[in-house]
């Protein structure tokens, strides 16, 4: 096994952002870097098997002997010597504990949006979500208005109604709000996060307290780490993409890249230097290709030749 | 969440429940190779915890479930070759992919599962609980008692050997 880097933990850090810009740079360029890029991506995207939490959680309440199996509400005290009262009552304790049976298998909403398409969806408490190219919301549908909690992987806009704490769970830390409006893009390890109005607080594994962001402020991690945390100018109340375009404002140029794959499913064959853009800023239309490829490339003195699906990019 | 605090309220241990959990039942499951002993030793591991709540702090908590789950593991016969069985996650609903480009993400996949599957152990359990449980390197250091560099090395030559296993097949 040919071993072509310089030290014995080299792709380790690269797993974790830690090279340096140059480290990388000349990673990238390197030929193999796509295969090690997609062995990470894809090793990521493994399941093994499903477990059933809620489950395990009440065989460890039953064995460790940890309070009541359910909070059923017990039925008031029944008058004695009437049996059909006491037959009420028990028949009652028993819907009850049906309902409740019922209510706690709930039923799971699962958004998914293809690439090239995208969703908008009212929640149960009232809440909006926009839901961007090739993403993933679930939600309990049956429990949403007693816990306002969903799992997303991909990029949304929520605007959230007030009320009790609303949760948003990704690969990239967990957020809550109480009533505002938030845009949050998390693929892989990243995460980046916009608060538009209100407070919203974000939480990684551990117990710490949450980061909190204001309105205007954007923060960016990384394998549940902050990488940074700066004001944007939000050009309207939405994000521009739940309008019909990506604006980016100092990314990766990789990134944009990605995202126009999303927005309209092609491929983009680039050469690797493309990827030292790190500092890009600009935009494109999701209704028409042609010149959202014109404007993208041309904005950094690059050609294009789009044959079928995919899209070539030379000098 | 006071950091002195220790795990007998069943709201903080119901939140190490929720955290650690999946990724201790699959350290399990990565180990033993078999779901059903991976899930029931987890469940004793927590009904440990709980009974020894009041000598371990919350920040502790982790370390003392995956000590326990470790001594589990010694305590087990060594078993017979199973394969891991990974899903890949539930893909798209209505996509358009054209199919050769998903036979090939197949095979890609498949070849993955090979590779890692015959990764040598050290190796397949440091890979997997970053890439999949998405533990830092730092967590993994305590979960096996070895360091963190041992930890980033293990990593990079499990990578190497991934892309060799790959682009020789």
């Amino acid at each position: 096994m040919k071993d072509q880097f310089k030290d014995d933990t080299f792709l380790a850090r690269w797993l974790n952002n830690e090279l340096s810009e140059k480290e990388l740079a000349e990673f990238e360029a390197q030929e193999d870097f796509e295969l090690y890029a997609k062995i990470a991506q894809t090793s990521a995207t493994l399941h093994p098997p499903e477990r059933n939490k809620e489950e395990g959680w009440e065989a460890i309440r039953r064995k460790a002997g940890i309070g009541a199996p359910t909070p059923v509400k017990e039925a008031k005290k029944r008058r004695i010597g009437a049996w059909w009262a006491a037959a009420a009552a028990a028949s009652v304790l028993l819907l009850v504990a049906f309902w409740a049976l019922w209510n706690r298998g709930g039923e799971l909403e699962v958004v998914v949006t293809a690439v090239a398409a995208q969703e908008q969806l009212l929640l149960p408490d009232g809440s909006e979500v926009w839901l961007n190219a090739d993403s993933r919301l679930t939600y309990d549908k049956t429990n949403f208005l007693q816990e306002r909690h969903l799992d997303l992987s991909g990029e949304a806009f929520f605007k959230v109604k007030k009320g009790e704490a609303f949760v948003v769970k990704t690969a990239g830390g967990n957020i809550q709000v109480l009533g505002t409006s938030f845009n949050v893009k998390s693929r892989a390890t990243k995460m980046d996060l916009a608060c538009y109005t209100g407070k919203v607080g974000l939480s990684f594994g551990g117990l710490e307290d949450p980061e909190l962001l204001l309105p205007g402020e954007r923060l960016m991690a990384d394998n549940q780490r902050i990488v940074q945390k700066r004001k944007f100018v939000a050009q309207s109340a939405e994000p521009s993409w739940t309008a019909g375009q990506s604006r980016f404002v100092q990314v990766r140029f990789a990134e944009v890249l990605e995202e126009l794959q999303r927005q309209y499913d092609i491929d983009i064959d680039y050469p690797a230097q493309l990827n030292s853009i790190r500092d890009y800023t600009g935009g494109f239309p999701h209704n028409n290709l042609n010149s959202a490829l014109e404007i993208v490339f041309s904005s950094i003195e690059y050609n294009y030749q789009l044959e079928g699906r995919t899209v070539r990019v030379f000098r | 969440m006071n950091k002195e605090e220790n795990t007998c309220s069943e709201k903080t241990f119901r939140i190490l429940y929720e955290q650690y959990s999946d990724a201790l039942r699959n350290f399990m499951y990565y180990k033993s190779k078999d779901s059903g002993f991976a899930e029931d030793a987890v469940q004793d591991a927590y009904v440990q915890l709980w009974k020894n709540c009041v000598s371990v702090p919350v920040e502790k908590a982790r370390g003392f479930l995956f000590k326990v789950l470790n001594n589990k593991l010694l305590d087990r016969f060594k078993h017979q070759k199973v394969q891991l069985k990974f899903k890949a996650l539930p893909v798209k609903t209505h996509t358009v992919e054209d199919p050769e480009f998903l036979l090939e993400e197949q095979e890609f996949r498949d070849k993955l599962n090979k590779a890692i599957d015959s990764l040598p152990e050290p190796q397949r359990l440091v890979f997997l609980m970053n890439r999949i449980d998405q533990l830092k390197y730092r967590e993994i250091a305590e979960a096996l008692g070895i360091s963190q560099k041992a930890v980033e090395k293990r990593m990079h030559k499990a990578l190497l050997y991934l892309r060799a296993q790959i682009g020789n097949i």
